[in-house]
């Protein structure tokens, strides 16, 4: 009797035991977040990247001044634009037109990475330009014509010598019920139609640049380290200038300006951001870009982070987006946008530090 | 009729010029939307999408009698005023287990609304709208995502191919009926959609597909006597068939396909099998002895779908070439068993099984900051084998068919503003086709294109036997 019950107790041990590993959900082993320069530990290898063998004298008064050259901080930056090993978000865009026209795109969006950390990129430890070394992979939700149209690119790690091929690319079409690949754009091309280019929301790397310092500022009460760059890869670059505003803490960049060939500002753009658990690693929340000429704008909304889910190879095929699969539902669904009424409120430029520059100048 | 089109055709420009300033807020206007947000928050599990939207096609050489070599008298003054409406139910079980209805209604006003225009009765019964549960009842499926694994259970379609036209998109048949007036677009609603089960595994850069078909339905070609008949043959029946044989649904007489595919180095190749039946029938000649009175042989047709064994390859690579990204893509498909018609009287059934080869390549780039996009492409048909008696829609086959085609589009106001030009050239022939469309989209929810489609060349050629059925087309979209 005693040793029945014995077994009936072990036995429904064991079931429920069984059933609570399967059914429960394990703690998570994620990374943590951790602040890039502490990541990095040699600031050499960061501030002579790309086989550079010396610095400028410019980099070494902006060491004597600031602490860091510009490359050294623009490069902190862009590692904190990619999170974890993998994860996932939903996007809101809403583009307006000129005109006041507004055209609004949902989308469910997964990353993942394909080298150990950020310093690897630049050691190339375990990768070497030319390899992949992002795969991303989504599906639209809005607007009615895109809905259910997937995108799958693949991210090569490029360099000073290797620097063409930089992503490739394939759309899902819902209509026509099949994926094909798609020829990739120049990075000055724009993307999603706006007025972003996919040099700016994808493809610039650090190192594309020449960096300087050019002093401290404030922007929204965040202190900041103001940055002026100028892209040395291009003679023809549509751009004869970015200045970005990068928090002097966590290295995030809060406010950009950027200047056409003519000299003339056509881009401002403000980024909210913000540390997402587990991992307490940096995210982008919303990109407000605005051309201040013609008042196009775009206003990217991101939401719903999932770090570090292990996705698999196979999630990264092109053939894998016909499955039209929504993965995740937004926690707080909202309806799409109409009306510029509902959108932020237009980024503006920094006139308070123009001005000092002119002062100082 | 040429006046009231012309009306809408104004309207719809000065619609397009007076956007802004219209009274009537396009940016807003999505009623069936605003409804379906309620049921969102009510189900919020399903969602509900859809479309309405007119097509009108103007024939712009309008009525004309003893038209091409089949004599065809032509009595309409519209191809087309069609009217489609589309509604999808996606209800989301679980994370892995989804459902999905498509239903399609379609109804050609065409037959109602051109009085002048003569069709024989079987071709307004079929055309003029759906009024079977089987075409309405256009996709019916599970998706069930398990780790690797993908089911995809139900009545679907399933498109192989990557190129502008057909070469290894095998495994659905189609409604032919706008025949070579169709567009790419197009195929969506004319495939003609299958019960099946789909399953596919992924592991690292590969996946593999099997495809089990119990279910059979023909392609439809352009009804004879309707619109789109082909002008080669004659719009009446120059013979009866006898006995019409169509696969059963026992096992022995399903279609099952394979496909493996993996993408290596930025290489994305597949190699593909099919073991299927010919969806278009064909008709068999049977000699029933002599005519008693003038001795001449007699004949009867069967018609009856015949096996298939059709192996496929297909590959596609980008590029960087002249500062851009070129990509580039093959398909091949190589038929076994098809049977081909002859006028070689020495064939006792009328036809000759032979094999076949068919390829597609294109080469596609985008120009001026991804603003001007361009593709072009060559499809041939080479025919081993091959007899000056072997016959097609009427007309002399030919040993190596080919077909050029380039396509340009750009877009301009955000991409709101499309046009797109293709152009198709048969060398050989001396025929071509061009199809050019200017598209406007009013908001997220409407938009509109007019559409031109001219045809040129011989009689006895795809494109010139429809030398004079150039038309102009308007097209209205509401998608929710």
């Amino acid at each position: 009797m005693f040793i029945k019950l014995i077994r009936n107790l072990l036995g429904k041990f064991v079931v429920t035991g069984t059933l609570f590993m399967i059914l429960y959900p394990l703690p998570c082993n994620c990374a943590q977040w951790i602040n890039p320069k502490l990541l990095v530990r040699d600031p050499a290898i960061v501030r002579l990247q790309q086989g550079r063998t010396a610095l400028t004298e410019r980099e070494k008064q902006d060491i004597h001044k600031y602490g860091y050259t510009g490359l050294e901080l623009m490069t902190y930056a862009d590692s904190n634009m990619r999170p974890d090993k993998s994860w996932d978000k939903f996007v809101r865009a809403a583009i307006v037109s000129p005109g006041g026209h507004i055209k609004y795109f949902e989308w469910l969006n997964k990353d993942k990475y394909y080298y150990k950390d950020f310093r690897s990129l630049l050691n190339y430890d375990g990768i070497r330009p030319g390899d992949v070394m992002k795969k991303f992979t989504g599906i639209y939700l809005e607007p009615p014509e895109r809905r259910y149209r997937g995108y799958l690119y693949y991210m090569y790690l490029t360099s000073m010598e290797k620097h063409q091929k930089d992503k490739e690319g394939w759309a899902w079409v819902h209509s026509l019920r099949r994926y094909r690949r798609s020829p990739t754009t120049p990075k000055s091309d724009h993307w999603l139609a706006s007025v972003l280019t996919y040099d700016d929301y994808l493809l610039r790397r650090p190192w594309e640049e020449k960096h300087i310092i050019i002093g401290r500022g404030n922007h929204k009460g965040n202190k900041c380290l103001i940055i002026e760059s100028r892209n040395i890869l291009d003679p023809d670059y549509y751009l004869s200038k970015r200045v970005s505003w990068v928090e002097e803490q966590n290295y995030l960049t809060l406010h950009e300006e950027q200047f056409a060939e003519n000299g003339k500002i056509c881009l401002i753009t403000d980024k909210s951001w913000d540390q997402v658990k587990p991992g307490n690693y940096w995210v982008i929340t919303e990109w407000n870009s605005v051309n201040p000429v013609t008042g196009e704008r775009i206003v990217l909304m991101y939401s719903d982070f999932r770090l570090n889910q292990g996705l698999k190879d196979g999630e990264f095929l092109p053939a894998y987006m016909g499955k039209e699969h929504i993965w995740k539902r937004p926690e707080k669904p909202m309806p799409p946008i109409k009306y510029v009424s509902e959108l932020p409120p237009v980024p503006v430029r920094d006139i308070e530090f123009r001005d000092k520059l002119q002062r100082d100048n | 009729m040429k006046r009231i089109f012309i009306v809408v055709l104004a309207s719809l420009f000065i619609a397009v010029l007076n956007n802004y300033a219209s009274a009537f807020d396009f940016a807003s206007f999505d009623p069936a939307g605003d409804s379906l947000e309620h049921l969102k928050e009510t189900v919020p599990d399903l969602e509900i999408h859809g479309f309405f939207k007119n097509r009108t096609d103007l024939d712009l050489h309008g009525k004309d009698d003893d038209v091409g070599l089949g004599h065809i008298n032509k009595t309409w003054e519209c191809q087309m005023i069609e009217w489609d409406a589309s509604i999808e139910f996606r209800y989301r079980i679980s994370d892995h287990l989804e459902l999905i209805n498509e239903d399609h209604f379609l109804y050609d006003s065409l037959y109602d609304w051109d009085h002048g225009a003569d069709f024989p009765d079987d071709v307004e019964d079929r055309l003029k709208y759906y009024n079977s549960t089987k075409q309405i009842l256009r996709e019916l499926y599970v998706n069930i995502t398990y780790d690797n694994w993908f089911f995809k259970l139900g009545k679907q379609q399933v498109v192989w191919g990557k190129m502008d036209g057909k070469c290894i998109d095998v495994i659905n048949p189609g409604d032919y009926r706008e025949s070579v007036n169709m567009g790419q677009d197009d195929y969506e609603w004319r495939r003609i959609p299958l019960w099946m089960s789909n399953i596919t595994y992924f592991w690292s850069d590969y996946y593999f597909q099997f495809i089990w078909i119990p279910d059979f339905e023909p392609s439809q070609s352009p009804q004879r006597g309707s619109v789109w008949w082909y002008p080669s043959l004659s719009a009446s029946m120059p013979y009866s068939i006898n006995k019409k044989n169509k696969p059963s649904t026992a096992f022995k007489d399903n279609e099952f396909a394979l496909r493996f595919n993996m993408v290596k180095n930025g290489w994305d190749t597949s190699f593909i099998y099919f073991y299927t039946w010919d969806d278009f029938p064909t008709l068999f000649k049977k000699a029933n002895g002599f005519d008693p009175l003038t001795g001449d042989p007699e004949y009867s047709y069967e018609q009856e779908h015949t096996r298939l064994h059709q192996f496929g390859f297909n590959i596609d690579k980008g590029n960087w070439f002249l500062n851009r990204n070129w990509v580039w893509r093959i398909e091949f498909l190589y038929t076994l068993n098809d049977y081909i018609s002859t006028a070689d009287t020495s064939k006792s059934k009328g036809v000759v099984k032979r094999n076949c080869l068919k390829s597609i390549s294109s080469i596609e780039t985008s120009w001026m900051h991804g603003e001007i996009s361009t593709l072009f492409q060559f499809a041939w048909k080479y025919q081993p084998g091959y007899d000056s008696s072997f016959k097609s829609l009427g007309c002399r086959m030919k040993r190596f068919d080919p077909t050029l085609s380039l396509s340009v589009s750009k877009q301009w106001y955000n991409d709101r503003l499309k046009l797109t030009a293709i152009f198709y050239s048969r060398p050989g022939e001396g025929s071509w086709k061009f199809k050019d469309t200017i598209s406007w989209t009013f908001s997220d929810y409407v938009s509109a294109q007019i559409r031109y489609t001219g045809y040129s060349g011989p009689d006895d050629d795809i494109y010139g036997m429809y030398s004079k059925w150039d038309n102009l087309g308007v097209e209205f979209t509401y998608r929710f």
